[in-house]
């Protein structure tokens, strides 16, 4: 059984969007069940009832039959609506699942979460700060910020006499190797089926029309607008950054172009990449009705992308006295 | 099987063939407005056996067929013969017996081009129906000049082609054809459609998606316009139907969305159609067809 999970879903739309998503999904087997939980959704359970009928008329009645649709509360009540085939496993794995999804928030942050709290800091000119604020910052554990800050060269790491600290430089290595820890996180990829893809900048226009105050466009269209000079012209695909864990509802990307449709697989070119932000504040920033990542959430994503050029040019950029020599020389 | 045609070369041939003084009374609708303006700039050819041309206004649209069959009669173009209607026609044929201009160019049997009426006005409510038909008398005989309800929306602001013919914007034959058609009707079409029976709407909500899709191609902002073209439109040609004609246009892309046997022959006719060079999968008309849905909401 595929089950999918969703949380404050209000429109009709994204409901009928889910069923017939469901439907397709059956078509290539006889046996397969879909279970769609909705938690805490906008709809009364008179209506869901007519969506589903709805549903059911449209639909093949082998494909119809299979999709099941539920309202509940909270991950406590799935115990009502699942088969009493799914075994202890699949059950925590589930609640587990649900509860992620319920709080939509990340948990704890790592030790590249720190360091990049660090370097923003140190870009925008911030003061040093002591080790209990900057875990406050990261969303880090005090033993995660010791183990950052150990990570750092000591030449790069300022301590005062207050027991603050700061970056007071970062090496060309530093960069590479904070770069390639940050790019190793879980990411969700959305594929185009339409055969004619919707621009990535048709795409950031449709999610500004959201108005979402928790994902935001990063990538290339996010560096260029911290940096207009940078030497790119053209994106190769939209990257976003969601304040969230990876569990996060993503339904949203569908109202970007209903022809896109998630594929994770190694072998998949995203044309919309969701990256998830991995720490208590979002530095998201809002400017003329659209939501921008912050500088280095971008430069991480080119990173990603191989753009090792236009990393070097944003860093010389943002960074105080720039880079020394170039990365990886 | 419709012959394969090259939008501006036939476009041309028609320009030459007609009058100075009726040219600007014709607006060429259907398959050749739509390649002329959607896929002019790859040279594409369309695969279509009819050039329709609408004669507008309502009030000079008799006259003006009239010298149109005249003068291409003379020119050497020929009726179309079909069995179920009388031609040439004369004072005694009934008006249902009365063939429609149908002319093939000299030479050719490849297409023919047909004649239409602007209707007076636009129905006011969205139907399956709104056919109306009134007589022709040409030195060749007696013929019919058909109008459909909603077809004059194509005299909104059409463009002006190099040949001094005007050419019906693809948005306003997509509004025409969803007022049309806001359900799935069970009528089917008078021929087979590329070796089989496809229902009306089906063909011509087929024919909207195709439109989007290739709008989108050339422009993927265009359908962000349309919805506006069409307001501005409906308050030019019926404006006190305006807002409900607005509201009720989507429906037929409902109706065809959730009905995947509609969507199947939707699909066969645009890829025998306009989209006959570039053919498209179900998943890819499925996509078409939503993203028109969100522009228009």
């Amino acid at each position: 059984m595929t089950v999918q999970v969703t949380v404050g879903m209000r429109t009709a739309r994204d409901l009928r969007s889910m069923l017939m998503n469901a439907a397709y999904s059956l078509r290539g087997s006889d046996d397969q069940e879909f279970l769609c939980l909705l938690f805490k959704s906008g709809f009364s359970n008179k209506r869901l009832a007519e969506e589903v009928e709805q549903f059911l008329a449209v639909v093949r009645t082998d494909l119809g039959r299979r999709v099941h649709l539920k309202a509940l509360k909270s991950p406590s009540d799935l115990v009502h609506v699942l088969p009493p085939s799914i075994c202890d496993a699949e059950l925590e794995e589930l609640q587990l699942r649900v509860a992620e999804a319920l709080s939509g928030k990340p948990k704890n942050s790592s030790k590249e979460a720190v360091v990049g709290m660090l370097l923003h800091r140190w870009i925008n000119r911030l003061p040093a700060v002591k080790v209990p604020e900057l875990a406050a910052l990261s969303g880090a554990s005090f033993p995660t910020v010791y183990a950052a800050l150990s990570m750092i060269e000591p030449s790069s790491l300022h301590r005062d006499e207050d027991r603050c600290v700061s970056l007071c430089g970062f090496s060309p290595e530093a960069w590479q190797q904070w770069l390639s820890i940050s790019t190793d996180s879980i990411k969700a990829k959305f594929i185009d089926r339409s055969g004619l893809p919707r621009s990535p900048e048709k795409l950031a226009r449709q999610l500004a029309k959201l108005g979402r105050q928790d994902v935001a466009i990063g990538g290339v269209l996010g560096a260029k607008h911290h940096f207009p000079g940078l030497d790119i012209t053209a994106a190769p695909h939209l990257d976003l950054l969601m304040h969230g864990t990876q569990h996060a509802d993503l339904s949203f990307v569908e109202q970007l172009d209903p022809g896109l449709v998630r594929d994770d697989s190694t072998q998949a070119h995203g044309h919309v990449i969701v990256n998830f932000v991995n720490r208590p504040h979002s530095l998201f920033v809002m400017q003329d009705g659209v939501m921008w990542a912050d500088v280095l959430d971008c430069m991480v994503n080119l990173w990603d992308s191989h753009l090792l050029h236009q990393v070097e040019n944003l860093i010389n950029h943002v960074a105080p006295g720039g880079l020394r020599y170039q990365i990886g020389n | 099987m419709d012959q394969p045609i090259t939008p501006k070369d036939v476009l041309q041939q028609i320009a030459k063939a007609i009058p100075d003084d009726v040219r600007g009374d014709i607006i060429i609708v259907g398959s050749l407005a739509a390649g002329y303006q959607l896929l002019r700039d790859s040279g594409q050819m369309i695969r279509t056996k009819d050039v329709d041309c609408m004669l507008a206004p309502h009030a000079r649209a008799i006259v003006s067929a009239t010298r149109v069959t005249d003068r291409l009669l003379e020119e050497g173009w020929k009726p179309q013969a079909t069995p179920a209607y009388d031609l040439p026609g004369t004072a005694e044929t009934p008006d249902d017996r009365l063939a429609v201009v149908r002319l093939h160019p000299p030479g050719t049997n490849e297409w023919f081009l047909e004649l239409l009426g602007a209707p007076s006005d636009v129905t006011p409510e969205p139907n399956t129906s709104g056919k109306s038909s009134r007589r022709v008398q040409t030195n060749g005989g007696h013929f019919a000049l058909p109008s459909f309800a909603y077809l004059g929306l194509v005299q909104f602001q059409p463009l002006m082609s190099e040949f001094g013919i005007r050419i019906a914007l693809a948005e306003m034959m997509a509004l025409a054809n969803l007022l049309h058609h806001p359900v799935i009707g069970e009528s089917l079409m008078g021929q087979p459609f590329a070796n089989r029976q496809i229902k009306r709407s089906n063909k011509d909500l087929g024919r909207v998606v195709a439109l989007a899709y290739l709008a989108v191609r050339k422009d993927e902002d265009a359908l962000e316009r349309w919805k506006s073209q069409w307001q501005e439109a409906l308050k030019d040609r019926a404006k006190d139907h305006a807002e409900s004609l607005l509201a009720v246009a989507p429906a037929g892309i409902h109706a065809l969305l959730a009905s995947p046997p509609d969507i199947e022959q939707a699909l066969h006719t645009v890829n025998f159609g306009l989209l006959s060079a570039t053919p498209l999968k179900e998943e890819q008309f499925v996509v078409a067809m939503r993203r028109l849905i969100q522009a228009l909401e």
